[in-house]
């Protein structure tokens, strides 16, 4: 029975709305397994292979969507992790896509919207897959032998590290708070802010060992970002190029 | 009262899926979950349990919007939106009075859904 479910196409939305859960199924013309938490789906996990993840915000038992969207995209990496809720609040949807969701969409659920979302985020995921090697700057992390590198050199770094630092190279140089990292890190589990600051100081320790020009910098009571060292330098630069293209006539 | 958009998406489905009578299985999908969440209500806010009256107002705002029933999602959001202010520990009254006026617009939200089925 098991091999079967790893075969055939399916997804699983995590919704205590069972109408919701038909109207996911139904819209996209593919199985879809309901659970109304998130921990039933993490405790199944070694028998589901979903292509798509649909999951709501509120759930049953007092469970946060949010905080398991971490895992779930750890643990089916191919499947998009899309976010859904009747709050248009948009606080929730940021905090759902720096969670690491990879779409978010209000209910209520229209067919062709949710059935796109689901094939583009799906393709999207397979082109990213693809990509061994993540780059900023002038530092490399290769995902394959979780190794960083630069001009400086190259150094292998832990487990926690590498999560830490892709979630930063993936914010493209946007301020991250420290409340997001903990959450697309490490999920519903507690982090003491002690606890993140030793992490976040071995990252900086790595980016500093491997190049010059790369830093995460601390922005006050904002957050932190993974920028250029000469990064007003670049914005003027950029600014200019601007600039000079606008003055193109057709 | 009714977002007749949400309704016609639905029946767009059930034709994709050449479901005929499948709005009327959305629909008692619905009821049998609402009247579910609105005994389960009466239950919260007789314990004066404000986190699970926010939660299952949400629940069934959520639910509401999905089927177009419109104005007994503002009903809910009333509820969930009175259990959220932090005032209101005492005054269960209000979230009484505010659950009369979501089951009165319950069963009007689901007359008229039937009415719509019956006459397409």
């Amino acid at each position: 029975m098991e091999e079967i479910y790893k075969k055939l196409p399916y997804t699983i939305t995590i919704d205590d709305d069972l109408v919701v859960c038909k109207l996911i199924e139904d819209m996209l013309g593919l199985k879809t397994f309901s659970f109304s938490t998130a921990s039933e789906v993490i405790h199944n996990k070694d028998v589901l292979n979903p292509i798509g993840i649909f999951v709501d915000v509120h759930l049953a038992n007092q469970e946060c969507g949010l905080d398991f969207i971490p895992e779930l995209v750890s643990l089916w990496p191919s499947a998009p992790v899309i976010a859904m809720t009747s709050d248009t609040n948009a606080t929730l949807i940021s905090q759902a896509l720096t969670a690491g969701a990879h779409d978010f969409i209000l209910k209520p659920l229209r067919a062709e919207e949710t059935t796109a979302r689901l094939n583009a985020r799906r393709e999207e995921l397979q082109k990213r897959n693809d990509k061994k090697q993540l780059n900023f700057g002038d530092i490399v992390y290769d995902r394959q032998y979780k190794t960083l590198s630069g001009p400086n050199g190259k150094k292998f770094i832990s487990p926690r590290e590498q999560e830490i630092l892709t979630f930063f190279i993936g914010s493209n140089g946007s301020v991250i708070k420290k409340n997001d990292i903990k959450r697309h890190v490490w999920g519903s589990i507690a982090v003491s802010d002690n606890a993140l600051d030793r992490k976040i100081f071995e990252v900086r320790k790595a980016i500093k060992s491997v190049s010059n020009n790369v830093e995460i910098k601390s922005i006050y009571s904002k957050g932190l970002i993974l920028q250029l060292k000469n990064h007003n330098e670049n914005k003027v630069l950029l600014d200019d190029m601007e600039l000079k293209i606008n003055r193109i006539t057709i | 009262m009714i977002d007749l958009e949400t309704v016609n998406s639905i029946k767009i489905i059930g034709q994709l899926r050449n479901k005929k009578t499948y709005f009327t299985d959305i629909l008692d999908l619905f009821s049998t979950q609402s009247e579910e969440v609105i005994h389960h209500l009466k239950t919260a806010i007789e314990s004066k349990d404000q986190i699970s009256i926010y939660r299952l107002s949400h629940k069934l705002k959520g639910g509401a919007q999905s089927i177009g029933a419109i104005e007994l999602s503002k009903k809910c959001y009333e509820l969930e939106d009175w259990s959220n202010s932090q005032e209101n520990t005492t005054e269960f009254k209000k979230a009484d009075e505010i659950l009369d006026s979501i089951q009165s617009t319950y069963q009007t939200s689901k007359t008229m859904l039937t009415k719509l089925i019956a006459s397409s």
